[in-house]
């Protein structure tokens, strides 16, 4: 790790200020960040903590959705009585990030910001088609995530909220990459009132949705629906964890046991 | 004593579950380990590791980091006059491949020391680090053993010729005939994945030149004394000079029972500066540079008859090195020690191997746990799980066949091991009834959650006691090893044992001292080990290859009797009797009828020392109660089975393990919970090997998982309950009788896996792992070739 400096402000206004000079950063829950300054993979000149900022606190159900403040870490989504009730799937998928150490430190900001391809709450965000907020914009879900750790955010810009719509029923299902615990593949399916949605993370370069799935389970919501369709490899992430067409033959199997997970509530 | 747990036949001392000594200072997180000790003045280093895995260095610019304010030294290969540490021993056709300190021209895997730097802090030196420029030429990277042994193959040294730097041919028995009258034959070809014993400490020395020419050096090895002998060797320090200090290590499993370029770098550089230098690997680093294991390619031939009697074996075996040798134990561990453990339990006499150890690019590989037998092992037990398949006959039953019997010890086995006892059957039929191993076999593979069981069996035979007869049977002709034991009776009756041995983990100064309490007859509680430390133990080599329980055991029996024969003779003059009619108990000296003519060892031991008018004539028995004495054991084999069972799901490869069973016998036992730490830590890393552990070099001979992110252990999830049962023969050989038992769980447990998953997909046919890790992707890809087998 090289120096630098370290402020951490009260409010949106001076968190924003104090970010805008050259390499500086913002410091969520560092999960990613840190390691990354500590191994001298990464050098920033300045570090601006979050944890202070009031604006990016605070978790809420407004009518048929669900607000969730970008500072809030995996442990507060997880316990919420709110997000439980209101939306148990969520709350389960943060339940299921990392490890306790993580969901402590980590927050839904922070990760979708950074947009690991392995990453969870991409899958909630785009299969729950939520909304983020910044300080500039609001942003759909489909238009955020542009590829690998890359989004739509443009620098100093900063996410303030994330706020989803709450679904009929909703789960989240992954295979663990055994190592690293990160989602080798992560199916999030969604039932509305006048769609399904299925979002697969972990498996591309960015979370992406499955038309054919969505259309198979409109017609019948049933495990059976997608476990017989097959996905195509092209694209989709190898490594020494798992080739392509693995990950392809996952992607069915998890996304029957997202609707049946769904479906047992 | 009477809530210490006692196995069946136990003394007053050996065979009882004494809780450690050492627990409490490390359970209360008191334990020093080397990064607790700081030295006044103390300054650290950092090292520039090569990020190419073969290149000629064409310049190394030192100028701007030599210009940062707080450089204190950096150091070369020019600056350490290009020296080495290299193996040899009388081998055959061995060809030394010295690993130099630090590399010169060339660099030859990635995370070779280029340079040493000496800064106030790691940070700065870190800093510095980034300040050295070197420029690479690259160079064609050796990635594959085969690719490597082909005519015009680039070359990892020039003088070493086709990339092989040992090879060895063994034949014995008639392999042509043994292959003719076969009524199977099974071919594979095996690949062992790349590990790493990636222990909980990783590796770090602190070196302490002073004034008066004396050296100092702690390091986080299993080997104190000889690096202090090689340090004097290859750095032509005196040895009388220089002490080493094994303080509180976190876990060694072998790779610590190397000596690294790092373990003469600091006290160079400590001298050259005349400052106390420190050095603490970081997790990459140890990724990187620690020694890597198992990684082998194996041919593996098997003839068998009908009803399961094996006749022969064929092995090629082509070990992936790395690119040197590692000092003492070498490259050959891989290949050529593993061929010799290829009969395992079975009585069959017709074998023929071959053996290569091949440099590649990478880092070496060398000792852990089990060392090349592990790959070995699962080469046989694969080819023997596929011919129990296409022969419709239970491996079980493939084992009681071919087992020797109980009343054919000394056994010579087909590699020429001669085991020295055990009761093979007995052991598996434990194993067998406390796995209902034949209730699950019968029942339905596919469960009710969709999952397939899998029941899977293993069975091992153990070369423990590393002393030099061992390590020839092993493939070591020329090692020659022992160990010594100093044992101390001090004035007022208590005991100091000085030991060759160290413990990093494996209670020595427990069982040790349970030794020494009851050789001598004194409480266990009035004992105490010294080990790890060159100035207060006894010479020895430490403590690796399931060695120092019979070997320590040994020294320390052979001590203590020669002071416990020495104070029955004070005892007989002082108490006016026979030396022959004194029993000693506890710490009391009676006369054997007289149980009221008694005297306490403490009153004697005064007595000795300073009671000159009590005592005997002093030219005839001199007042002290101290022996030293030496011990290289006999060839001792331990034996033992596992059994276990898992969940495998169909859908997508994960396999969960519901069950463990180890059945073992290490002879007799000091301590057996010890025992059964040692068979639990090694069913741990046998997971490992089996079904997570893959060291990945990419082409470019890049690791491409130096981190735990990415490279897999078990750890405490992974694990189910563990049930252990005992079976004891005692070794007629060894003093004691005791057998080894560290490595026993890595030659068998992952065979056990590897059983476990061929039996549940035999749903769909014969199908029988053929590398490890069994990670899910594999178990997919075993089930996809049987769908093209349709």
């Amino acid at each position: 790790m090289y120096a630098f400096d370290y402020q951490r402000p009260d409010t949106l206004q001076a968190a924003l200020a104090a970010a805008a000079v050259d390499d500086g950063a913002f410091l969520a829950g560092g999960m990613t960040l840190l390691p990354a300054l500590k191994m001298r993979l990464s050098r920033r000149s300045s570090l601006v903590d979050l944890s202070g900022v009031k604006e990016l606190k605070g978790i809420a159900v407004e009518g048929d959705r669900v607000r969730i403040g970008a500072m809030s870490r995996h442990v507060e989504v997880e316990d919420s009585p709110l997000v439980r009730k209101a939306l148990p799937g969520l709350a389960r998928l943060a339940g299921g990030i990392g490890d306790p150490h993580v969901r402590n430190r980590g927050t839904i900001g922070g990760s979708l910001a950074n947009s690991d391809p392995a990453a969870d709450y991409p899958g909630a965000v785009l299969g729950l088609g939520a909304t983020i907020t910044t300080n500039r914009r609001q942003i759909a879900a489909a238009d955020f995530f542009k590829g690998m750790f890359t989004t739509a955010l443009a620098a100093g810009e900063l996410i303030t909220q994330v706020s989803f719509p709450i679904p009929r029923r909703c789960a989240y299902v992954k295979f663990r990459n055994p190592a690293s615990r990160y989602a080798m593949v992560g199916v999030m399916v969604a039932q509305f009132t006048n769609e399904v949605r299925v979002a697969v993370t972990g498996a591309g370069a960015h979370v992406f949705r499955l038309p054919d799935f969505e259309q198979a389970l409109g017609r019948a919501f049933s495990p059976d629906s997608v476990l017989r369709l097959s996905v195509s490899s092209e694209g989709l992430n190898e490594d020494m964890h798992a080739t392509a067409d693995y990950r392809a033959s996952l992607i069915s199997v998890i996304a029957a046991r997202a609707v049946a997970a769904a479906l047992a509530g | 004593m009477s809530s210490v747990p006692r196995m069946k036949g136990a003394t007053k001392h050996i065979g009882i579950s004494r809780k450690r000594t050492e627990d409490p200072l490390i359970l209360m997180g008191k334990a020093k380990y080397v990064d607790d000790i700081s030295l006044p003045g103390q300054v650290e280093v950092a090292f520039l590791r090569s990020s190419h895995a073969h290149a000629d260095i064409t310049r190394v610019n030192l100028a701007k980091a030599k210009a940062h304010p707080d450089c204190i030294k950096i150091v070369t290969a020019a600056e350490m006059d290009g020296g080495s540490v290299t193996y040899s021993d009388h081998q055959g056709n061995l060809q030394p491949v010295a690993t130099p300190f630090f590399a010169g021209e060339k660099v030859r895997f990635v995370g070779e020391i280029i340079a040493a730097v000496v800064a106030p802090t790691r940070y700065i030196a870190e800093d510095i680090v980034d300040l050295i420029e070197v420029e690479y030429d690259p160079l064609p990277v050796i990635f594959d053993v085969e690719e490597a042994m082909k005519p015009g193959a680039e070359l990892v040294h020039e003088e070493i010729l086709g990339n092989v730097f040992f090879s060895n041919i063994f034949n014995k028995g008639d392999i042509n005939k043994a292959f003719r009258e076969a009524d199977l034959i099974v071919r594979e070809t095996i690949n062992t994945g790349r590990t790493s014993a990636a222990p909980m400490e990783t590796r770090g020395v602190i070196a302490h030149w002073e004034w008066d020419d004396t050296l100092t050096v702690w390091s986080s090895t299993q080997t104190p004394y000889p690096l202090r002998t090689n340090i004097a060797r290859f750095l032509h320090f005196p040895e009388q000079n220089i002490r080493v200090i094994a303080p509180q290590v976190g876990g060694g499993f072998g790779q610590k029972a190397h000596l690294f370029p790092e373990e003469f770098i600091l006290p160079w550089i400590s001298k050259d500066i005349r400052k106390p230098v420190k050095w603490i690997e970081d997790r990459r680093e140890h990724m990187l540079a620690a020694a890597q294991a198992k990684q082998q390619t194996l041919h593996i031939e098997l003839a068998i008859k009908k009803d399961g009697t094996i006749l022969g074996l064929k092995n090629k075996a082509i070990g992936d090195c790395g690119a040197y040798s590692m000092f003492p134990w070498g490259g050959i561990i891989e290949p050529a020690v593993g061929n010799t453990g290829l009969p395992g339990a079975f009585n069959f006499q017709n074998i023929q191997y071959e053996s290569f150890a091949v440099l590649t690019n990478k880092m070496c590989t060398s000792a852990y746990r089990g060392v090349g037998w592990s790959a070995a092992v699962f080469a046989r037990e694969m080819a023997v799980t596929k011919a129990a398949l296409l022969l419709k006959i239970d491996i079980a039953d493939i084992y009681y066949r071919n087992f020797i019997k109980k009343d054919e010890f000394p056994f010579l086995s087909a590699t020429n091991q001669t085991y020295d006892s055990g009761d093979y059957h007995q052991v598996l039929d434990k194993c067998l009834e406390m796995s209902d191993y034949r209730k699950l076999k019968a029942q339905p593979r596919l469960l009710k959650n969709g999952r397939l069981r899998g029941i899977g069996i293993s069975f091992f035979v153990e070369p423990t006691a590393w002393g030099s007869r061992v390590a020839e049977e092993s493939g070591y002709r020329g090692i020659t090893t022992h160990d010594s034991a100093t044992v101390e009776m001090d004035p007022t009756g208590t005991v100091t044992v000085k030991s060759g041995q160290f413990g990093h983990g494996q209670g020595t100064k427990t069982t040790m001292a349970q030794v020494a309490a009851e050789t001598l007859g004194v409480r266990f509680e009035d004992v105490r080990v010294l080990e790890g430390d060159t100035a207060t133990g006894s010479y020895g080599m430490g403590t690796f290859a399931s060695r120092s329980g019979v070997i320590g055991g040994g020294t320390v029996i052979r001590a203590a009797t020669d002071v416990r024969n020495k104070l029955l003779k004070i005892a007989a003059h002082v108490m006016e009797a026979n030396a022959a009619d004194l029993i000693i108990d506890e710490g009391v000296v009676y006369v054997k009828g007289s149980p009221d003519r008694h005297m306490t060892v403490r009153e004697l031991a005064h007595i000795t020392y300073f009671d000159r008018f009590r005592r005997p004539n002093t030219d005839e028995v001199e007042p002290i109660l101290s022996s030293k004495r030496h011990y290289d054991p006999p060839e001792t084999y331990a034996n033992g089975s596992h059994c276990v069972v898992i969940e495998l799901d169909p859908q997508t490869g994960k396999i969960d393990i519901t069950r463990i069973v180890a059945v073992e016998d290490c002879g007799v036992m000091i301590n057996p919970q010890i025992v059964e730490g040692q068979m639990r830590g090694g069913i741990g890393q046998g997971i490992g090997m089996a079904l997570l552990e893959s060291l990945e070099y990419d082409k470019n001979g890049q690791l491409n998982n130096a981190s735990f992110m990415d490279f897999l252990m078990p750890n405490a999830c992974t694990l189910p309950d563990i049930d252990c049962a005992h079976i004891v023969t005692p070794s007629p050989v060894t003093d004691g009788g005791f057998k080894g038992c560290g490595e026993a769980a890595m030659l068998s447990v992952h065979c056990a896996f590897g059983n476990a998953v061929a039996d549940a997909l035999s749903v769909y046919g014969v199908l029988v792992p053929t590398s490890t890790p069994i990670g899910p992707q594999q178990v997919m890809n075993l089930i996809g070739s049987a769908n093209e087998q349709r």
